[in-house]
């Protein structure tokens, strides 16, 4: 639904996969593109904005950032670093973290995908393939036989 | 509570994490899943040569029920029907599997498939997909709307420049020479391009199809129009495929063998047997004849290879099913497009039930009891374009 408030500001209402309802400004919640092109589309106009693949946690961190961004312009860029940093660091986890990069990449914001990559990058970095199969419960699908042939290909491009 | 784990991590976002990451750490990272390995194998131009096996990929019309899958993989080496992965592993819109969200195989080559998803509004979405990893990409909509008249389309493999291509053709209703449109995608590009003054006389033929085009030595083939008068030759062959070369971005086609035209004639395809060479099936009333060509693009090389007849009998000589026992339907179509990438197997339906039959022997004239049979998979109606042969590779849909 589109509202208006006092000083003129048009909100949207996005709902959360699981119902949850938040009322942004228009101008906070088009930094997400698919937002963006759906209010251009007139998806709005007609109730909320569902958003199913966005759980309630996670769209509120979403627009947490979002506010932030729309406020700030470039002057204060070392400002949003810093902000920025703590804001990663209060997502806690990987999981909280691969909630975020996956909203990030389905709401389609730039920033915070690229934000959320580079935590998780340096997460990865120096990790073992169990430790790696452990934050994602990934399954190690590769046979005895297959492994051993991956560990030779592995000799292979470093010789 | 929440789970202590991630089930999954989308491919586009490893890619993006993947980019950021020192050397040493994605080496590490090989061996962790197939998946990864794919992507990685890619990245670090390492081919992967783990699996080969032959698979076809079945689908529902529509989600069955909640704890069965839209998709379903047998693998013909060993006959396993087997979850194709999925399950939101790597695409939760490919398999969210509303009811209204209709699916169309566009084509496969090693070991990707590439299909169509349209969403209850009409709103289509194009995905290249390894249904053995589970990697899947999203692809960019075409420049021209394919929803229009007339459309075809193809996915192959390129080896001059290494690279996948989807080839997508449209052209609205009473067309004039310049409302054919030709859009090529580059898996390595990651684009659409247009192909420039697209050959109208072969277009308007292939067009009316609708077909997914067959891949066979570095060219799309698409069987001759079902509807369209032959195109006669002086000893009575017609065109049986129009193929487009991949790399040259070249129209040619392929004639037929000299075959009468009786009134009966109806339709018409073309397929791949024993992985090496094309074949071209036809109809009449009561019989289905295969050919097969010996040297490709030589049209003086066709030898007829089997023929049988179906109407409401069995295939006996093939040594499916008992006498009087289930009919063949749907085989007409079915034939010779459901020979697998190998062509080794060959699918056929008679009522609920699919039955692949394996070829044994190397290949020699009119040898059908080469053909034996294999095994058969209950799955419920399969439609023409519900079935589609593909390998297990490790290719992944993200080319570089």
């Amino acid at each position: 639904m589109s509202i208006t408030t006092e000083n003129n500001e048009k909100m949207i209402t996005l709902m959360s996969s699981d119902g949850e309802e938040f009322v942004v400004e228009e101008a906070v919640a088009a930094q997400s593109q698919t937002i963006k092109h759906l209010i251009e589309d007139g998806c709005s106009t007609e109730g909320s904005i569902p958003l199913p693949n966005v759980t309630g946690r996670v769209l509120s961190e979403v627009i947490q950032y979002c506010k932030k961004h729309s406020s700030s312009d470039d002057k204060e860029e070392k400002e949003l670093e810093a902000w920025d940093a703590e804001f990663v660091k209060a997502a806690d986890d990987h999981v909280a973290l691969t909630d975020l990069m996956m909203a990030a990449n389905f709401l389609d914001i730039k920033g915070l995908l690229d934000l959320v990559a580079q935590t998780l990058a340096n997460m990865i970095t120096g990790k073992s393939p169990e430790e790696v199969r452990r934050m994602w419960n990934i399954k190690n699908d590769f046979t005895p036989e297959e492994a051993e042939k991956v560990r030779k290909e592995n000799q292979w491009a470093f010789e | 509570m929440e789970a202590p784990n991630r089930s999954y991590l989308p491919p586009d976002l490893v890619e993006e994490i993947l980019d950021l990451l020192p050397f040493k750490s994605i080496d590490r990272l090989r061996s962790v899943s197939k998946s990864l390995f794919s992507l990685l194998a890619i990245k670090f131009n390492v081919r992967p040569k783990l699996l080969h096996k032959p698979c076809i990929i079945l689908k529902y019309g529509m989600k069955p029920s909640d704890d069965q899958d839209l998709f379903t993989g047998v693998v013909l080496s060993d006959y396993s029907v087997g979850k194709v992965k999925n399950q939101g592993y790597m695409a939760p819109e490919l398999f969210s599997a509303r009811p209204d969200q209709s699916y169309f195989f566009l084509g496969s080559c090693n070991g990707l498939v590439c299909l169509d998803v349209t969403n209850h509004c009409g709103k289509k979405e194009t995905f290249v997909w390894n249904p053995f990893t589970g990697i899947c990409r999203k692809l960019p909509h075409t420049k021209f709307p394919h929803r229009s008249y007339s459309y075809a389309y193809g996915f192959g493999y390129d080896s001059a420049s290494n690279d996948y291509k989807v080839f997508a053709a449209t052209s609205p209703l009473d067309p004039r020479p310049g409302d054919y449109k030709v859009e090529i995608f580059s898996l390595k590009i990651g684009s659409w391009k247009e192909l420039n003054n697209p050959d109208v006389e072969h277009l308007q033929h292939m067009l009316r199809n609708g077909d997914m085009g067959l891949f066979f030595n570095g060219a799309l083939h698409w069987p001759r129009p079902r509807e369209e008068s032959p195109w006669e030759g002086q000893k009575g062959e017609i065109i049986a495929a129009i193929a487009f070369d991949l790399e040259k971005e070249k129209f040619y086609h392929v004639l037929s063998p000299p075959i009468q035209i009786s009134p009966g004639f109806r339709s018409a395809s073309v397929g791949v047997v024993v992985g090496e060479y094309l074949c071209f099936s036809h109809r009449d009333c009561y019989k289905n004849i295969i050919w097969v060509m010996k040297e490709y693009c030589n049209e003086a090389s066709w030898v007829p290879f089997i023929s049988y007849s179906f109407t409401g009998t069995t295939f006996p000589d093939l040594g499916v099913g008992n006498e009087g026992e289930g009919r063949v339907e749907y085989v007409c179509d079915f034939i010779p497009r459901s020979f697998t990438e190998y062509g080794r197997y060959m699918i056929l339906q008679f009522s609920r039930d699919l039955h692949v039959l394996r070829w044994n022997n190397s290949l020699e004239e009119g040898d059908y009891k080469a053909w034996q049979y294999a095994k058969s998979i209950k799955f419920g109606i399969v439609m023409g374009n519900g079935a589609l042969p593909y390998t297990q590779t490790l290719t992944s849909p993200y080319v570089s």
